[in-house]
């Protein structure tokens, strides 16, 4: 069986693999889209080696016991968050589960191939930023044999209890979610319920350690990673096999990690079959049903819109990772009127006090943050699939499909984001021009947002993925997109401050506004060439 | 009047693999045209480049006079297409995706509304449209794909092995729809495997083979004094190897 299990597993990694693509692929245009995208993993995973490098490097002179607490808190946070999206599409529902269940594995072995594919999708990822982080740590100081072996041995593990419980609310949710005509709705809906604690995490566990005596004797700057390090078992055990040499810490944390693993495998086989099976039959369909029969006329683009509306809401991959700016923005929109912003600010510097009167214009630029993270342009030509050729045997310009698309994410993210500005605004009694720099602002970002989003999606369409995450979270659309507008808005976050600080909020919200317009217009040009149109 | 005319088509993928090379045929008002062929002779592949999905750069593809290439969309306002595996939109309801179809293709309120009713009625899939289209089977799918390719009365319906998956009483009525639509002047392009469907439907047909044409003509002409049309079929494809 273990065998079987390992020929799966094998298979499962190659026919997903770039690797594999260029060695075997005889199609130029798939070995060239794999081929970037390698380029473009290279270039990433320098850039997280010098990063985790760095960071360690120049942490490990003032305090060398809490590059491991770092390393294994960030990689443990991002494995928390990041499987929240897809352990549904890697568990469930996948393309092949047919015929993969009709072979003769157990549903354990699925599960657990299922799983592991996940699991070690990121896992050299984990392994580049820990590794590299060790790198920092003995350039820096001279740990003994034993802190470097139980750091290598121990960082495979440390991603693996985080994966678990994730892909374990994840088959929680899906199982509900199965119960009910509106699966992916519910399936959404408890997904959102689920992220949001998870987003404010940090503060949870700022507040934690704010009662607690240990945050005496910390220094103020790793007060937090102290924290973690006592409210997560696993970063704990890491920290003492690696610094302290507890052998016991390192005994548990093998041993917690792997049977943790095998007792969720073996939770999530026992339903397995059935969920899937209501997944995919009518059996929720409800009786007596109202047929509403509507037959209003729309225009082709407004069309295209509502379709895809569908498309993202229809999935929970999809509605999780395109519309959780939205969400955060609505949320924002909806508490922060209530609540001042000031003293939010506060909490999060520990209590300091906040002056917020001359920094109104930072809060667009943190909601753009969160709405502009991954516009719905940048996924929708390739999320058409398989279904591609009804757009492309329809009589409708691509223009007009552009027109469609855009209209949504304006729709999806301007409209919540806008909301939250005022939110925001109305918790720090900004004034009447306040307001409306502010909505310019939030304006032409989400402008640009959304054309430079359509510009990626289209330059680097694909249409041949087998599982939607390969489009809404690894694509390369997404890729080149997400990295350069995430490291702007960090960038344009600083900017803005200095801005405010220097030439006023006001002047600052304009000139920004500005800039933002003059990219959008300048993507527009990119979309318009991509198009084909003049 | 000819509605489809295909002048020495050629496709190569890659350097130099032909998959189809100098396809020419002609389609006129009111022909139900049958396409048929070994799997991977190029039907699809024609097909395709015929509705405008597949791109090709040697060839003159005309579609009632209009070039596929210099006036892609003139093309398709006349022309519905259902492909073998009819991969439509999961996500939305039949009724909703007919209702996208009908948009695009600028259907007006009550021609819709009377021809998805009607064609509805016709298939027995009224009571399923307001589903998912995800939760349909393969051959509603189809029937749905039918009724959207109808939805705008194309003049010319192409279609990628139409029979595959419709149950004996839909494949008897997309035949019915066939006929009545050609008596209106429309014409019909459709590849299928099942040579007897042909022989009893189609006017005219044409045999392509390793992306080559390899007989084209009517029933009348091909039959000659041969008895079936699969008689013809194995004779042509065994004189070419």
């Amino acid at each position: 069986m273990k065998h079987k299990s390992i020929l799966l597993l094998r298979t499962m990694i190659a026919s997903t693999s770039n690797i594999h693509i260029v060695k075997y692929s005889k199609d130029p245009k798939t070995v060239k889209n794999a081929r970037s995208s390698l380029i473009g993993n290279v270039v990433l995973a320098v850039m997280l080696a010098v990063l985790g490098g760095a960071f360690s490097y120049g942490m490990a002179f003032v305090a060398p016991v809490m590059v491991p607490v770092l390393v294994a808190t960030v990689i443990s946070f991002l494995s928390l968050i990041l499987p929240i999206f897809k352990s549904n599409g890697y568990l469930y529902e996948y393309p092949e589960y047919d015929s993969l269940m009709s072979m003769p594995f157990s549903v354990k072995t699925v599960v657990a191939d299922r799983f592991l594919l996940m699991y070690l999708k990121d896992l050299p990822w984990n392994v580049l930023f820990s590794v590299s982080a060790l790198v920092g740590l003995c350039m820096a100081v001279q740990p003994s044999v034993w802190t470097i072996v139980s750091w290598i041995v121990l960082t495979p593990l440390i991603p693996l209890v985080p994966t678990v419980i994730v892909s374990l609310l994840g088959a929680f949710i899906t199982g509900i979610g199965s119960n009910f005509r509106h699966k992916k709705l519910i399936q959404t809906i408890l997904t959102f319920v689920l992220f949001i604690p998870l987003i404010f995490s940090r503060f949870i566990i700022d507040y934690l350690i704010r009662n607690d005596k240990v945050t005496e004797i910390m220094t103020q700057s790793s007060q937090a990673l102290a924290g973690i390090e006592k409210a997560v078992p696993t970063v704990r055990w890491f920290a003492k096999a690696t610094c302290e040499q507890d052998v016991l810490s390192f005994i548990l944390m093998i041993v917690v990690s792997l049977g943790l693993y095998l007792a969720v495998v073996w939770l999530v086989s026992i339903n397995y079959r059935k969920i899937n099976s209501r997944l995919t039959s009518h059996a929720t369909r409800r009786k007596g049903k109202k047929v509403v029969k509507s037959f209003k006329q729309k225009t082709p683009a407004r069309s295209i819109l509502f379709n895809d509306w569908k498309r993202i809401t229809g999935s929970t991959v999809c509605a999780t990772n395109l519309g959780m700016g939205a969400v955060v923005s609505i949320i924002a929109a909806v508490v922060l009127p209530f609540i001042r912003i000031e003293a939010l600010a506060s909490m999060m510097a520990n209590g300091h006090e906040v002056d917020l009167t001359n920094f109104h214009m930072v809060w667009p630029v943190i909601i753009y943050f969160f709405v502009g993270m991954v516009p719905a342009t940048v996924a929708t030509p390739s999320l058409e699939g398989k279904s591609d050729w009804i757009l492309k045997s329809m009589p409708v310009s691509k223009k007009t499909i552009c027109k469609g698309r855009i209209g949504l994410n304006l729709l999806l993210n301007l409209l919540p984001a806008a909301l939250a500005v005022i939110g925001g605004f109305i918790s720090m009694r900004a004034n009447a021009l306040e307001y409306l720099t502010g909505l310019l602002l939030i304006t032409a970002m989400c402008l640009f947002s959304s054309v430079y989003g359509m510009q990626c999606g289209l330059k680097y369409c694909r249409t041949d993925w087998k599982n939607e995450i390969e489009v809404v979270k690894q694509g390369r659309a997404v890729t080149f997109y997400l990295l350069p507008n995430m490291i702007a808005t960090m960038v344009l976050v600083v900017l803005m401050i200095f801005f405010c600080a220097t030439i006023g909020s006001i002047a600052g919200g304009l000139t920004l506004a500005a800039v933002y317009f003059l990219l959008m217009l300048l993507s527009l040009q990119s979309v318009k060439r991509l198009t084909g149109e003049k | 009047m000819n509605v489809l005319e295909i002048n020495n088509y050629t496709k190569i993928y890659g350097k130099d693999k032909k998959a189809c090379d100098g396809v020419s045929l002609t389609v006129e008002s009111g022909d139900i045209f049958g396409f048929i062929g070994h799997n991977g002779a190029g039907k699809s592949t024609t097909i395709r480049a015929v509705v405008g999905v597949l791109d090709f750069e040697i060839g003159e593809i005309k579609i009632d006079g209009h070039d596929v290439k210099t006036e892609p969309l003139e093309c398709k306002k006349i022309t519905a297409y259902i492909p073998d595996n009819p991969d439509l939109y999961e996500n939305l309801t039949g009724l909703q995706y007919l209702n996208f179809v009908a948009d695009v293709y600028d259907v007006s309120e009550e021609d819709r509304q009377k021809r998805i009713n009607d064609y509805a009625a016709r298939f027995e899939i009224a009571d399923a449209l307001t589903d998912t289209i995800g939760s349909y089977s393969h051959g509603m799918k189809q029937k749905v794909a039918i009724i959207s390719a109808l939805i705008h009365e194309p003049k010319l319906l192409v279609l990628d092995e139409p029979f595959v998956g419709l149950d004996p009483q839909a494949s008897f009525i997309l035949k019915e729809i066939m006929h009545e639509m050609c008596k209106k002047g429309s014409a019909v392009f459709f590849s299928t495997h099942v040579l007897e469907v042909a022989e009893k439907l189609c006017n005219k047909i044409a045999i392509i083979k390793r992306g080559s044409i390899i007989a084209n003509g009517t029933i009348k002409e091909l039959l000659g004094d041969k008895e079936s049309l699969e008689e013809v079929f194995l004779e042509a494809v065994k004189d070419e190897a």
